[in-house]
């Protein structure tokens, strides 16, 4: 065969594949195929070994090999314990004012989400993409959408779900869009990733919000994926646009995706919860 | 047995990645074999790798099924066609060849995201790093190297003349 020919098949070959992959990726969204499905589990399982090993390693260096400033530390947390208790103490007291209130206006309880708990067992392999894998699956309960947290804030949704592992995608990577709002203004906004930055930025947001460094950014609850007030970071940056209707927010999220072991999965609350 | 490697490398990758983020970040440990598989390899057997690796690389990522299937695709097809001017064989010209790509690669990926609806400045000066140019030159390098160098010791790639051409030169 001619070599022209040849790079001409491989070229048409190529197309094909490229328009092949964009028609998956549009109408089969999220499902994975019986082979993706048992590569997934079968490197999920590895994953997993590898993860725990490295983390028992890791570990042991942690524990035994760096405690030089352990003491140091630990007056130092003692006293940051001393603060917070006394701060529990009052916020343990407006909630005693806010049960009261609620019941006097007979608002509806707020309804717990059940969660599910998961292990983290590895980390996105490509360069640009920022997703963890999970060690629980479609035989546990997890679908696609379900919302992913842990115990210092909001981490992501659930993107692919095999038999016993699931795909989350974080809210650092740029494709997650998260509708999130500022605590204390109450500036809603929805929150995307920056690439390789490891910050996210809060899109937007008219320039005539009240937004300003240091202030907390929570989950506004909207579409039931996440609980209503869940911690999700704090604003690094604001970047007025004189040009534009709209400000640029950049916040630092509050979870380490890098440092997380432990999530858990919100399962969406059943009707009956909802209406009670 | 190269699949296999690949196989390995993303699980060392994706469970060691937490301890070193911002430099494992920037290796991207398909792009030496891809080259490989275009340069060194036949054009079905390549072709047949860079698509199995590319889409086992796939499965340890949150990007969609199919956007580094289609990067490394046109990657491959491009070291394909460069193979025929250029043949990488020395620890520079390999160098070289994988920093271009790399950059390629930037571009490619960018394009092929928007395609899939998740456009963005990839290419922006915020979002690349520039060192990762010559961490991934070096470090794809060696992997390509050893990649060739297993290839001889199982005569998958027979000692060509051009080496020898070399070094007649």
């Amino acid at each position: 065969m001619p070599k022209q020919t040849k790079f001409s098949i491989l070229l048409l070959l190529t197309a094909a594949i490229c328009f092949l992959a964009i028609y998956i990726h549009r109408h089969r969204q999220g499902q994975t195929t019986r082979v993706d499905n048992a590569l997934i589990n079968a490197s999920g399982y590895l994953q997993r070994q590898f993860f725990y090993m490295g983390n028992g390693a890791r570990l042991l260096i942690d524990r035994y090999l760096w405690l030089v400033n352990t003491r140091k530390e630990n007056v130092q947390l003692e006293k940051e314990l001393g603060y917070l208790r006394t701060r529990l103490s009052a916020l343990l007291e407006v909630e005693a004012e806010n049960l009261r209130l609620r019941q006097a206006l007979q608002f509806r309880s707020h309804v717990e989400p059940d969660l599910v708990a998961a292990h983290v067992v590895a980390h996105d392999v490509s360069t640009d993409y920022f997703g963890i894998r999970i060690d629980r699956g479609s035989r546990h309960g997890v679908q696609v959408g379900m919302g992913v947290v842990s115990s210092s804030g909001l981490v992501g949704r659930v993107l692919r779900v095999a038999l016993n592992y699931s795909d989350v995608l974080t809210l650092l990577d740029p494709t997650s869009n998260i509708d999130a709002v500022i605590q204390r203004s109450r500036a809603r906004g929805i929150l995307s990733g920056q690439s390789k930055q490891l910050l996210c930025r809060l899109k937007y947001l008219d320039k005539l919000e009240d937004v300003a460094v240091n202030d907390t950014v929570v989950a506004s609850g909207y579409g039931g994926i996440f609980p209503k007030g869940l911690l999700v970071g704090h604003v690094t940056a604001v970047i007025p646009n004189p040009n534009g209707p709209l400000q640029t927010v950049i916040v630092k999220s509050a979870v380490d995706i890098h440092k997380l072991e432990e999530v858990f999965i919100v399962l969406p609350s059943t009707e009956s919860d909802k209406t009670s | 047995m190269i699949a296999l490697v690949v196989f390995g490398l993303i699980l060392f990758r994706s469970t060691t990645q937490h301890w070193f983020p911002h430099l494992v970040r920037q290796w991207d440990l398909l792009l030496p074999f891809v080259i490989y598989f275009g340069q060194r390899r036949g054009l079905i057997e390549g072709l047949i790798l860079s698509l199995f690796t590319s889409h086992l690389y796939s499965l340890s990522s949150v990007a969609p099924v199919g956007v580094f299937a289609t990067v490394y695709l046109v990657l491959f097809v491009i070291a394909r066609l460069l193979s025929t001017i250029i043949y990488a064989n020395r620890l520079m010209s390999i160098a070289v060849l994988i920093g271009a790509l790399f950059v390629l690669e930037r571009m490619v990926l960018t394009g092929v995201a928007f395609f899939f609806g998740h456009g963005w400045p990839l290419f922006s000066m915020d979002n690349f790093v520039w060192w990762s140019i010559f961490f991934n030159a070096s470090v794809g390098s060696i992997f390509y190297l050893a990649t060739s160098g297993v290839d001889r010791l199982t005569f998958k790639v027979p000692p060509i003349n051009i080496e020898l051409a070399e070094t007649q030169a």
